[in-house]
């Protein structure tokens, strides 16, 4: 078991060479994980932005492959945590044990201490297990007995959960979903790609198919870097602004997203001018990773779960009506005012 | 509460058609009013339901997020169709009811058979009906209900299908109409738009030369009918403005990507980016005049009419 730590600080690439790093990876997991290039680039992004990533959906659907194939490509040390009913906060985090030999307490990490975590089925234990995640996600350390050890870097979860409609399952805190970047939902193969994936499957004669790793935990944090050098324009840190500001104000959403929202908004949409080779941000950016940057973060008006409506459509229907920045920007914009 | 008074009078009314002894099978000695009294109620109840069906589809439509065209085609035919369709059933009932009911009718029905006033006189199809050598005592107020339903269902149905051409007619022609009908105007804003973009170009500031171009595109689109909603982002509008065939896509996508550059990034912009800029507008405008061009030719006095016909 070895933690691969980023020994020196790691020379930032520029955003169009992470961009093209990051496509060779999602290239390499689009063979082991069929059918899926939106979720999949989804995940990626919440690699690139330095979050963790909540995916929710139902059994089977290629949630565990795909944290699996992430963390292969990329090289990462991976752990996985499955989640259950009886699980204790010390087996996620780990716990001191008494050595004989020495006579003295040792601590033994848990499954936490690794690089990229898995934590499998969510919200199958109870609230307790569940805040021993809280810290090491949000601040990237572990206390236990009074000793605070750093976690290895990077160091990113990829949860799953399971929708909250099936029994045996705790609801996540607010607190907790807030602490996820985004939150990805996969949703079943459309039928003719089923039929290749499963003829892939009969063709490969082996379970899954074996991915190469392209890249390193260094690189990963050199592709971070690159992510910080992509600008972003006043107008459209406004824009950001006015999208969060209007899950504060919808008569349809009682608490609305948290600040935290909106800077997770604004490194999800860098990511994705990295991913797109770019070193600026767009509109198109910010609109498109909207939805799954905010969702998880509002609750919705309880009568509206009668009426079935998720936050997914009342985020989508938000963002078709926040305007996006004009077309000229306001120092020069005199001729297109009389628009 | 209405549902409930609804519900509990719609039953006392079945009740009472259903009497007994006007014997519940036999069509002939049920008084026809009645049978008719039903099927009005159906037909009533019918245009009802799909009202209020069509108000619900309308606001759920209303709610649709960026729908597609084709999903914007789907939904405008589905519109009319339920318009109607719920016109068209009741009418139907009417036809097929008085066919139906011509053969029971004529010992129970009484008025002399010519020069009779009909229950609806100020039908003139109706005057056309008893002339040709038809017994008339026999079936003349059936026949001519019957007539009387099938003239007014032709008549719906011509009326609708022109108003469903005329909008289709419209709807297609938008930027054609607008050309066509005050042609000068719009070809001048086009004209000027362009103009106005070209006159930036020669500035020299390239950023603002090459978002000049963008808004100069953007303007022209308006002016043919692809509007930038307040929503928008570039690639939105440029894929809607590509589905719409209104500009050529590899244009339109390179001097989206300049704008993008020119607008969002502090990038140092010069003059190749302009040429490219000014060589894409050159080409949609070019793009725009021929489509304008085509559209007026095309423009008859029918769209004319058309258009004129819908702003009223």
């Amino acid at each position: 078991m070895t933690i691969h730590q980023a020994t020196d600080a790691p020379a930032a690439l520029t955003p169009q060479q992470a961009g093209k790093r990051a496509r060779e990876v999602l290239d390499e997991i689009g063979r082991a994980v069929v059918g899926k290039p939106e979720a999949l680039d989804l995940v990626m992004l919440g690699v690139l932005a330095g979050g963790h990533v909540l995916i929710e959906d139902l059994p089977g659907l290629g949630k565990t492959l795909l944290a699996r194939s992430f963390a292969t490509t990329l090289g990462l040390d991976f752990r996985r945590i499955q989640f259950t009913p009886d699980l204790l906060p010390s087996d996620v985090s780990g716990a001191p044990f008494y050595d004989q030999r020495s006579g003295e307490m040792v601590f033994r990490p848990g499954p936490l201490f690794t690089q990229l975590l898995l934590a499998d089925e969510i919200n199958r234990t109870p609230p307790k297990t569940q805040a021993a995640l809280l810290e090491a996600m949000a601040e990237s350390q572990v206390s236990v007995d009074g000793t605070t050890r750093r976690l290895p870097q990077p160091f990113m979860v990829i949860a799953t959960a399971n929708p909250i409609e099936y029994e045996g399952t705790y609801t996540l805190p607010e607190a907790q979903l807030d602490r996820f970047l985004l939150r990805v939902r996969m949703g079943y193969l459309p039928t003719g790609l089923e039929a290749s994936m499963l003829r892939a499957r009969i063709d490969r004669a082996a379970p899954e198919a074996v991915l190469q790793t392209l890249s390193s935990p260094a690189e990963l944090l050199a592709m971070r870097a690159g992510l910080e050098q992509v600008e972003v324009e006043d107008d459209l840190v406004e824009y950001i602004i006015a999208l969060v500001d209007a899950t504060r104000n919808d008569p349809q959403i009682q608490v609305g997203a948290s600040p935290r929202g909106g800077l997770a908004l604004v490194q999800l949409a860098r990511a994705r001018a990295v991913l797109d080779g770019r070193d600026f941000l767009t509109p198109e950016d910010v609109k498109a990773v909207a939805v799954p940057a905010l969702a998880h973060r509002v609750t919705l008006k309880p009568e509206l779960w009668v009426r079935q409506i998720e936050t997914d459509d009342v985020l989508a229907r938000l963002v078709e009506s926040v305007p996006t920045p004009r077309t000229l920007p306001r120092s020069g914009g005199q001729r297109a005012e009389q628009r | 509460m209405v549902p409930a008074l609804v519900t509990v009078s719609g039953l006392l009314l079945a009740a009472l058609v259903l009497r007994p002894q006007r014997g519940l099978l036999t069509g002939s000695t049920t008084p026809p009013i009645s049978t008719l009294g039903l099927v009005g109620l159906l037909a009533v109840g019918w245009l009802a339901g799909a009202a209020r069906f069509a108000a619900r589809y309308r606001e759920a439509a209303d709610r649709l997020v960026g729908p597609s065209p084709r999903a914007e085609r789907l939904r405008s035919a589905a519109a009319v169709l339920l318009t109607g369709g719920a016109f068209a059933v009741p009418l139907l009932m009417f036809v097929f009811y008085s066919q139906t009911s011509t053969g029971p009718l004529p010992e129970v029905d009484p008025p002399p058979p010519s020069q009779s006033p009909s229950p609806n006189p100020g039908q003139p199809i109706q005057q056309v009906v008893p002339m040709p050598g038809e017994s008339p005592q026999r079936s003349e107020p059936a026949s001519s209900f019957a007539h009387f339903g099938v003239a007014a269902l032709v008549v719906v149905a011509v009326v609708g299908a022109v108003l469903v051409w005329l909008r289709m007619r419209s709807a297609r022609r938008r930027p054609a109409v607008t050309a066509s009908s005050d042609t000068a105007t719009a070809e001048e804003a086009l004209a000027e738009a362009v103009e106005s973009g070209l006159r930036a170009l020669r500035g020299d500031d390239a950023r603002t030369a090459v978002i000049a171009c963008y808004a100069a595109m953007e303007r022209s689109l308006g002016a043919s009918g692809v509007t930038r909603r307040i929503s928008d982002s570039p690639t939105d509008l440029l894929e809607r403005a590509v589905a719409d065939g209104a500009v050529p896509g590899v244009h339109a996508r390179a001097l989206t990507g300049l704008f993008r550059e020119a607008r969002y990034s502090s990038h140092p912009m010069d003059d190749t980016q302009v040429q490219k800029a000014r060589a894409a507008l050159d080409a949609i405008a070019a793009r725009l005049a021929e489509r304008a061009e085509a559209a007026a030719q095309n423009a008859d006095t029918t769209a004319d009419f058309a258009d004129r016909a819908q702003d009223r």
